[in-house]
């Protein structure tokens, strides 16, 4: 048998939840607590990987960046989600979303187990990569990376998922059935009919607008969030710890990984 | 050992249970068999270099058992991410083909390096000097995996002709493999064998990152042009951001493709 948390992420990633069909009559279709904990345990996956650079790196190894790296993954994910979920849910309310807070949840759900779950899968490179290297600078560099890619690719399955949901919610129009989405083929073709709603075009485009802002303050407080919980990889001079200090920011201790990277 | 270079031919060639339209079942037991036979014949003849002299026979295993090594562990890395983007580009239905032209690519570049073999051997018998040696193998490589992309094509052709995706994808594959490869390579040094040190599976001073190494190779180069580091760091993540804009959105660039009206 299949548990439940992983048929609901293969659906979330063959798309088949952002079927306008589906969508069009809200979000009760997204599972919400197998979805959490089919992130919960892909980012265990890559807190793994990634903490095994304490692991491999010293003497004796770190068991404790281990876990901790393990833990921090999965709650740097859901504690950005905490600090940006109310200004998404009132600024979306204010620009004529029609969306509860409880749509808009189960919503953003979907891009992270997304994103979880192409950052799990390139976590057996991570592995290798820390396993084979012992450049603390690479690896930081490669993380980010990763980070960054997966990242990506899940706020644009928001964003489509978004204005997917637009469409289907405001105009309330037909769509395309699941069938002929399955494969992959053609979808909303053509918001057929007249918009029979107050909903100008004007206001979904202002709609999009504070969806497109918003997931760039989400991945701002994102990156600096991995900054907050940092070490995640654990550089080998410092002894262990479950946080660093306040300093900096990470755009900035890039920059200087990448002079020590080429420097040194 | 008739039926082995019957399957090469058939190969090669795209006949038989090879045909892109046969069913998988009846080709991967030979996929899997042309990697494990091919391969390590390979590996043997470039083992040759150091490891005919007495005492050092073992060097022909290890550089036999490596080039096996190499491919599959690549593979198996590179897997799980590859199969996670073609779900999300809505390819999944497709994936079992997906794997059997990425399967059959690595069972062509090994074909072609037994091919290639001889000629390894006579560039040793004419030359003793081991950097020498290291440039022809790799080039010898190269040109294998550019001959495999005559596999890919065959494999891949009706894929495409399908979803323009599977093109972008295919790329997604190769600049995964080659990026996972080359340290992989790396690790698994030396496959050679310098006559001037003692055989040994793994060098001791293996655990090292080829990226770190051609990072400091670069570094050392920009020394020379003068100009401090720091600035060249921040030239460089001027350059990251938007590298890393593109890849993402090339990558979303195929994840929403599926969307579009075909």
């Amino acid at each position: 048998m299949i548990p439940r948390w992983l048929s609901e992420l293969d659906e979330v990633l063959r798309g088949h939840k952002a079927d306008p069909s589906l969508l069009a009559r809200g979000t009760s279709h997204i599972g919400m607590p197998p979805l959490v904990i089919g992130s919960v345990l892909l980012g265990l996956t890559y807190g793994i990987c990634m903490g095994l650079f304490a692991v491999a790196t010293r003497t004796p190894p770190s068991l404790m960046q281990l876990v901790a790296t393990a833990l921090k993954v999965p709650a740097l994910f859901f504690l950005t989600l905490v600090v940006t979920f109310p200004s998404l849910y009132v600024f979306s309310a204010l620009f004529g979303v029609r969306l509860g807070p409880g749509d808009t949840l189960r919503l953003i759900l979907v891009p992270i187990a997304v994103n979880l779950a192409v950052l799990a899968s390139l976590g057996p490179i991570t592995g290798f990569f820390t396993l084979s290297t012992t450049s603390y600078e690479f690896m930081k560099l490669l993380n980010v990376f990763f980070f960054s890619v997966s990242g990506i690719i899940g706020l644009k399955v928001l964003l489509t998922m978004l204005s997917r949901l637009e469409e289907a919610q405001t105009l309330g129009v037909a769509v395309p059935s699941a069938a002929a989405l399955a494969d992959g083929g053609g979808v909303p073709s053509q918001p057929p009919a007249a918009p029979s709603t107050l909903h100008s075009s004007r206001e979904r485009s202002t709609a999009r607008l504070t969806f497109q802002v918003w997931v760039v303050i989400y991945a701002l407080v994102g990156a600096q969030m991995g900054w907050i919980l940092r070490p995640f990889i654990g550089s080998p001079d410092i002894p262990f710890q479950w946080f660093r200090n306040r300093e900096a920011n990470i755009f900035v201790d890039i920059a200087h990984t990448i002079a020590k990277l080429l420097g040194s | 050992m008739r039926a082995l270079f019957q399957a090469i031919d058939d190969f090669l060639r795209g006949y038989g249970v090879f045909a892109p339209e046969a069913p998988l079942a009846g080709r991967l037991r030979w996929l899997v068999v042309l990697v494990l036979t091919c391969g390590p014949f390979y590996g043997m003849v470039m083992g040759t270099f150091s490891g005919l002299a007495p005492g050092r026979f073992h060097q022909l295993l290890y550089s036999g058992l490596k080039v096996p090594l190499l491919l599959l562990a690549t593979f198996l890395l590179c897997l799980p991410s590859f199969f996670v983007i073609n779900t999300l580009a809505g390819l999944r239905e497709d994936f079992g083909r997906v794997l059997r032209a990425v399967i059959g690519t690595q069972s062509c570049v090994t074909v072609v390096l037994a091919g290639l073999a001889p000629l390894t051997a006579v560039w040793y018998v004419s030359s003793a000097d081991y950097q020498l040696a290291l440039l022809f193998n790799a080039l010898m490589f190269g040109v294998a995996s550019f001959a495999a992309q005559v596999v890919v094509r065959r494999y891949y052709g009706p894929l495409i002709r399908r979803s323009r995706r599977h093109r972008q994808l295919l790329r997604v594959w190769l600049l995964l493999y080659v990026f996972v490869g080359i340290q992989m390579a790396w690790v698994l040094r030396p496959f050679i064998g310098d006559p001037r040190l003692p055989v040994a599976f793994f060098r001791s001073e293996a655990w090292g990152n080829a990226y770190v190494v051609v990072a400091r190779l670069l570094a050392h180069a920009v020394d020379r042009t003068g100009v401090g580091p720091l600035l060249w760091a921040w030239l460089i993540v001027g350059v990251l951001p938007l590298v890393l804009i593109f890849v993402g959105f090339y990558l979303y660039h195929i994840v929403r493709e599926k969307h579009r009206v075909v």
